[in-house]
């Protein structure tokens, strides 16, 4: 493959990933500064990539055990940065979002990480069920009732927050 | 109906990962279970929010040092160094999990007698396939010339396995005798003209049906047992390289186990 063709490639991806590092981080910046220092780390470890493997597993792979060391230090340091929703996230870019696209994201900031990940792999990245468990490390049916319990909180979340229909009566006027 | 229709059923049907016959069925359960319908439509409906939300975000997210990262990156990776057979590094990948791959591995640590179908199968290899320019005796488009006339000779019903998920199409076959009897060679080829030679014979090598790797003539090459057939796989490529066909061969054949 030509460098163009991967810049090409690695641009599809990265948008994946920014996607991905939102919803581990719920915050905008944190989640470029995770991309960018993924990043750092594949071209440091771009020994470890053999060419014709899935390139884009491979990054979610170093993204999400970046995350997790990330994590540890920071918990480590006592500091656990609560960060924003990625509904408020979304906010200032565009004012345009739906209101239901605003709910959804603001009630998938709320579900435990770890259901979080599972979703936004597989529902979002479209990563077969066997790469996404790989990724997380974890067996293929602890992946699947993170995915069904995740799926079941945001939908019942999404019941709730349902807006009543607006009901227009006319002006008299 | 086969069996029960899981949670996990829906969630794979939601995201399309179901085959035709199971998806089949969970459209028969929710059709009798509306609420099940219900819920299934809402999964979809969220998937879809969710998609164009984090879409929107990711998408104004422009960043010039990520950026410059991404093209000392591309530049990295264009710089590593090519295989024979593309798409073989992921086949392998997953067999790594497996602990199959790591028993065969151990198998080509093992000093071992080669069997005659080994030598014979890299001989015919060095002949008839290295070079490019020779022709098959029965082209690969003529694949029931080609199973009818294996079939025949070897005196046991004979498939011939299709590597294409990986790269390789089949040039064709030929016939050949050998002091200890008939061998058919299947000649395979990949995307720059490299080719691989499969054989197949029944020959009494208490192979077994485990793969056994071994090295002939500067050649790798593998061989197993299957029923009364023995195979031989020999190519101009790594170890790895040459596991990943076995499994795509040996995947394919149902009666198969390794």
């Amino acid at each position: 493959m030509t460098k163009n063709a991967l810049i090409q490639e690695l641009t599809n991806h990265i948008v994946s990933l920014r996607r991905y590092a939102l919803v581990l981080t719920r915050d905008r910046q944190d989640a470029e500064d995770l991309v960018q220092e993924s990043l750092m780390r594949a071209i440091a470890a771009v020994d470890s990539w053999r060419r014709g493997s899935d390139l884009r597993a491979w990054l979610f792979r170093i993204m999400h055990n970046l995350h997790i060391s990330n994590m540890r230090r920071l918990q480590v340091r006592g500091s656990h940065k609560q960060g924003g929703s990625s509904a408020e996230a979304a906010e200032e870019p565009s004012q345009m979002l739906r209101i239901e696209v605003r709910n959804v994201l603001a009630a998938l900031a709320e579900l435990p990480e770890a259901q979080r990940q599972a979703i936004t792999l597989i529902a979002i990245e479209d990563l077969r069920y066997e790469e996404a468990a790989k990724i997380l490390d974890i067996p293929m049916g602890t992946l699947m009732s993170r995915l069904a319990r995740g799926r079941e909180a945001l939908r019942q979340s999404m019941d709730g927050r349902k807006t009543p229909t607006l009901h227009v009566i006319r002006s008299s006027r | 109906m086969t069996h029960k229709i899981e949670e996990s059923d829906l969630h794979a049907f939601v995201d399309d990962r179901l085959d035709d016959a199971r998806a089949e069925a969970v459209m028969t359960y929710l059709e009798a279970n509306p609420q099940e319908m219900t819920r299934v439509r809402e999964f979809m409906e969220q998937k879809q929010l969710l998609l164009e939300g984090l879409d929107a975000i990711a998408a104004t997210a422009a960043n010039s040092y990520t950026d410059q990262l991404r093209d000392r990156l591309a530049g990295k990776l264009a710089g590593r160094p090519s295989f024979v057979w593309l798409r073989t590094a992921a086949a392998v990948a997953l067999l790594i999990g497996s602990g199959w791959l790591a028993h065969m591995m151990y198998q080509t640590h093992v000093e071992e007698e080669i069997p005659n179908l080994v030598e014979d199968a890299a001989q015919v290899h060095q002949i008839f396939a290295a070079d490019q320019n020779r022709a098959v005796e029965i082209p690969g488009s003529d694949r029931n010339e080609l199973v009818t006339s294996f079939a025949v000779h070897l005196g046991e019903p004979v498939s011939l396995p299709d590597l294409s998920p990986i790269g390789l199409a089949l040039v064709g076959g030929r016939l050949l005798g050998t002091e200890e009897g008939p061998l058919a060679q299947l000649i395979y080829e990949d995307g720059s003209g490299r080719r691989l030679t499969l054989c197949m014979a029944v020959q009494d090598t208490e192979a077994g049906t485990e793969v056994h790797l071994v090295e002939v003539d500067g050649l790798n090459a593998g061989y197993w047992q299957n029923g009364d057939l023995t195979y031989a796989v020999v190519a101009e490529t790594a170890p790895e390289q040459l596991l990943s066909i076995v499994a795509e061969i040996s995947e394919q054949k149902p009666s198969g186990h390794l």
